[in-house]
């Protein structure tokens, strides 16, 4: 298990995230809802996690521990956000 | 959507219709020079217009129709109805587009193989263009030709990644909703692209609430832009070929113009649509639709300006330009604004006009404006005015009372035809906001006309007169339908083909003439054809094989009253059932359309020389004059339009045969009906003494009901019957009266015998 609650209330991304953190993931944000996630140890979130955050409109505390992520990752979010 | 979005939309319908009005025009003009390049200019600039939201797809397509009409210009092809055919397609396209934009912000995803696929078709009819080399000269065209715009948003992202030309390949991917039980991670995927050089994510449809998400459905896009080997890219994608599109990025698309080019761009184009107007206005010897062309030409240029950003440009051609000059001033403004632009251009900012997007003091904006408001808002205005002529009414009533009374209420009176005058004025001008003109419902007419001619195989000039009459928003809507069987019918059937024209000493091209026009409080309508006409005889035959009358009552129908008989219900005189106007049903639809609008529908037909189809309609429907009636004691109201007279007969005009009575009017025999015993009310006993009748006439049927007396005429809003009533048979709905009774209105035509 990677998806764990911090003492205050942030979720963290720890380690590698794969398919089944999604659920968790999401279970998390619906029980606090504007809770603010921290993904500056995950490494490999994947596609499925991914989905949640962007469902979930939840811009990551960052930078993100996954190098290929944070370079594209937050060009995506700046844009998304520019488009809004 | 920015403002140059919205200008864009709004003029790229305008040119649409203006380029389909100019193609129909030119297939019947033949190839008058003058009218090619008024096609030419209208494709022309709406590519401009394209290029400048950035549409590609779309600019591709008009420049490959572009490229035709050059050829149908310069002589090297003749204008042929496939031609136009295809161009009309063209437009059918950018108008379906445009609808897209404007619902998305862009074009659907399938915008470039579309626009691609259409182009090729134009092209195969050039010189030199048959279609086995039209994918070639797609190649070579001259736009970034059918690149999604979702990759020029890339590659401009991209772009100071970009060194020198190398080759890119765009890349889409869109997993199937199952594909992570696959074991997919179609993130992961692009991460192994090499020479990545942008990335986007987004969702294919938007995310339910988080609480509805299945975590586990993936519902994402994901597209890339890559400097890499084709064969490598594959290799990647391998096990997902079905779910991803890989694709060359053409040069052209990296050498997509920089925004600092744009505002030369704007200049030419905004300069272009202002000559065309010009061009427009300068047409002479054009009386007809002229003030509608006058009023979309200083519309138009307005709107090219201020999309331009010639705001100050804008403003002084609408402060000197009112909506009723005529053409020659409004001529002479247009070449003005021409040239402060030409100014303006040649010696950028130093000139008074400013430059595009330059912040101005909009504190003294002329006082005239349009404002766009909701039909809804329209409808609570013209049901409170409506309200108001109740309270109105009831005033009158009230003032009455009082002077019964003995009281003195000149005072009183004098107040209360003003307030008369003040509300009847404030309803109309309430009405007169829903008023619009019929244009809008003729401008479909010539290409309906064209296209069911070209199916039919006959030649058919439409003319169309008082565009500009108006009339309820309500009305014009409704008017559609009945107009677009009437004109269907008048190709189908009511026009020869050209050999049969020509047989009976007819030019081959037959004429329909659509026109409105107001008489009084009525709004006419009227489809003339200059066909066959209709045969009573035929008609008659007809009628007796459907049984839609029994054959004593057919044999004593004048011919005239005959040829009424195609609005029945189930009639149709075509020798073959024909796809294009239907099974018979057509004229039925007709009469039905027009009677809800309270309008009637009449038919004038002569054997060989043509047939007029003629709508009589209210201007607006939310007003109606009622007479009031009293029966049995009780009160009615009676449609006004739907009492021809009233007459005062004495017992010896009336004639009784068997159980009925009648009286002769006008040489005709009109039977009688009481009121009261139709509505089960006492009669009135009195004998010997004159009695009064209103005459009724609808649908050919004439009959008199007997009344006891007028009470009033008044103009009411008419509500339909509600709740309970809803369904019951014989009334066309109530009134409020002055009093506080409500009044129940008759539907003449369901208690005529």
């Amino acid at each position: 298990m990677t998806v764990r609650r911090a003492a205050d209330g942030t979720i963290l991304l720890v380690g590698p995230c794969p398919v089944d953190d999604a659920e968790p993931l999401l279970q998390g944000l619906l029980e606090a809802s504007g809770a603010s996630v921290d993904w500056t140890k995950c490494q490999k979130p994947h596609t499925a996690v991914l989905q949640v955050l962007m469902a979930a409109g939840v811009v990551p505390v960052g930078p993100c521990g996954d190098v290929w992520i944070e370079e594209w990752w937050r060009g995506n979010d700046r844009e998304t956000q520019g488009q809004g | 959507m920015n403002e140059l979005h919205a200008q864009f939309v709004i003029e790229a319908r305008e040119l649409v219709r203006q380029a389909t009005d100019d193609l129909i025009a030119l297939e019947q003009d033949g190839s008058a020079p003058a009218r090619i390049d008024r096609v030419f200019r209208a494709f022309h600039t709406l590519k401009g217009s394209a290029g400048v939201v950035e549409l590609p797809a779309m600019t591709l397509l008009l420049h490959a129709a572009e490229d035709l009409l050059t050829a149908v210009r310069g002589g090297k092809v003749a204008v042929s109805a496939d031609i136009i055919d295809l161009s009309l397609a063209c437009l059918d396209q950018v108008s379906r587009w445009v609808d897209d934009f404007d619902a998305a912000a862009a074009l659907p995803a399938d915008a470039g193989d579309t626009g691609r696929m259409l182009a090729e078709r134009m092209r195969a009819f050039l010189p030199g263009g048959a279609s086995a080399t039209a994918p070639a000269a797609t190649h070579e065209a001259p736009v970034a030709a059918g690149v999604a715009d979702w990759v020029l948003r890339l590659i401009e992202q991209a772009r100071d990644k970009i060194v020198g030309s190398p080759a890119l390949y765009s890349i889409s991917y869109e997993p199937i909703p199952g594909c992570f039980f696959n074991g997919d991670d179609p993130v992961d995927l692009m991460r192994q692209i090499p020479g990545l050089l942008a990335f986007h994510i987004e969702p294919r449809s938007p995310f339910p609430p988080l609480a509805e998400m299945d975590p586990f459905a993936c519902n994402l896009r994901l597209q890339a832009i890559a400097a890499a080997d084709r064969a490598d890219l594959a290799k990647i994608f391998r096990m997902v070929p079905d779910q991803v599109r890989i694709e060359p990025v053409p040069a052209e698309a990296l050498s997509a113009p920089a925004t600092d080019g744009k505002s030369d761009d704007n200049v030419a184009l905004v300069r272009a649509i202002l000559e065309a107007q010009a061009e427009l206005l300068r047409m002479p010897g054009r009386t007809e639709g002229l003030a509608g062309c006058i009023g979309a030409a200083r519309r138009v240029a307005l709107n090219a300006l201020r999309a331009g950003g010639f705001v100050q440009l804008a403003d002084d051609l609408e402060r000197n330009a009112p909506i009723t000059l005529d053409s020659a001033g409004l001529l002479a403004l247009i070449e003005q604004a021409a040239a402060r632009l030409d100014a303006a251009a040649a010696a950028g900012k130093d000139s008074g006009v400013e430059a595009p997007d330059t912040a101005t003091d909009r504190s003294d904006k002329p006082a005239e404006r349009t404002l766009r408001i909701s039909e809804d808002k329209i409808d609570a205005l013209v049901n409170l005015a409506g309200e108001l002529i109740v309270a109105k009414n009831t005033l009158a009533h009230s003032v009455k009372a009082l002077d019964g009374q003995g009281g003195n209420v000149d005072l009183l009176r004098r107040d209360q035809d003003a307030i008369d005058r003040l509300a009847v004025e404030l309803h109309d001008n309430i009405l007169r906001l829903r008023m619009i003109s019929v244009a809008q419902v003729f401008r479909s007419f010539p290409r309906l006309v064209r296209d069911v001619a070209r199916q039919l195989n006959k030649q058919v000039t439409l003319i169309t007169h008082g565009e500009n009459t108006e009339a309820d928003k309500t009305i014009v809507d409704r008017l559609f339908e009945p107009l677009v069987h009437l004109v269907r019918n008048a190709v189908d059937h009511g026009v020869e083909t050209a050999e049969q024209r020509r047989a009976t000493g007819k030019p081959e091209a037959a004429t329909i003439t659509i026109q409105a026009s107001h008489s009084g409080d009525r709004f006419l309508v009227e489809v003339s054809d200059d066909g066959r006409g209709i045969d009573p005889a035929t008609v008659r035959r007809r009628a007796a094989e459907r049984q839609l009358l029994p054959d004593d009552e057919l044999a004593a129908l004048s011919d005239e009253q005959v040829i009424d008989l195609i609005f029945a219900a189930g009639f149709s005189t075509a020798e073959t059932i024909s796809d294009v106007s239907g099974r018979g049903i057509g004229m039925d639809v007709v009469r039905t359309a027009v009677e809800r609008m309270g309008g009637r529908v009449t038919v004038a037909s002569k054997v060989g020389a043509g047939t007029t189809v003629r709508l009589d309609l209210p201007m607006t429907i939310a007003m109606s004059l009622i007479m009031v009636v009293e029966a049995g004691g009780q009160a009615f109201g009676v449609a006004m339009d739907a009492v021809s007279e009233t007459v005062r007969l004495p017992p010896d005009r009336i004639s009784r045969i068997k159980n009925n009575e009648g009286f002769v009017l006008h040489d005709q025999v009109v039977p009688i009906v009481s009121l009261a015993d139709l509505m089960k009310l006492p009669p009135r006993p009195a004998e010997g003494v004159s009695r009064l009748f209103i005459v009724a006439e609808t649908g050919g049927r004439i009959a008199a009901f007997e009344i006891d007396a007028i009470r009033d005429r008044v103009e009411v809003v008419l509500k339909p019957m509600q709740g309970l009533l809803a369904g019951a048979r014989g009334y066309a709905g109530t009134t409020l009266l002055g009093d506080g009774q409500v009044l129940l209105v008759l539907d003449v035509k369901e208690i005529m015998p």
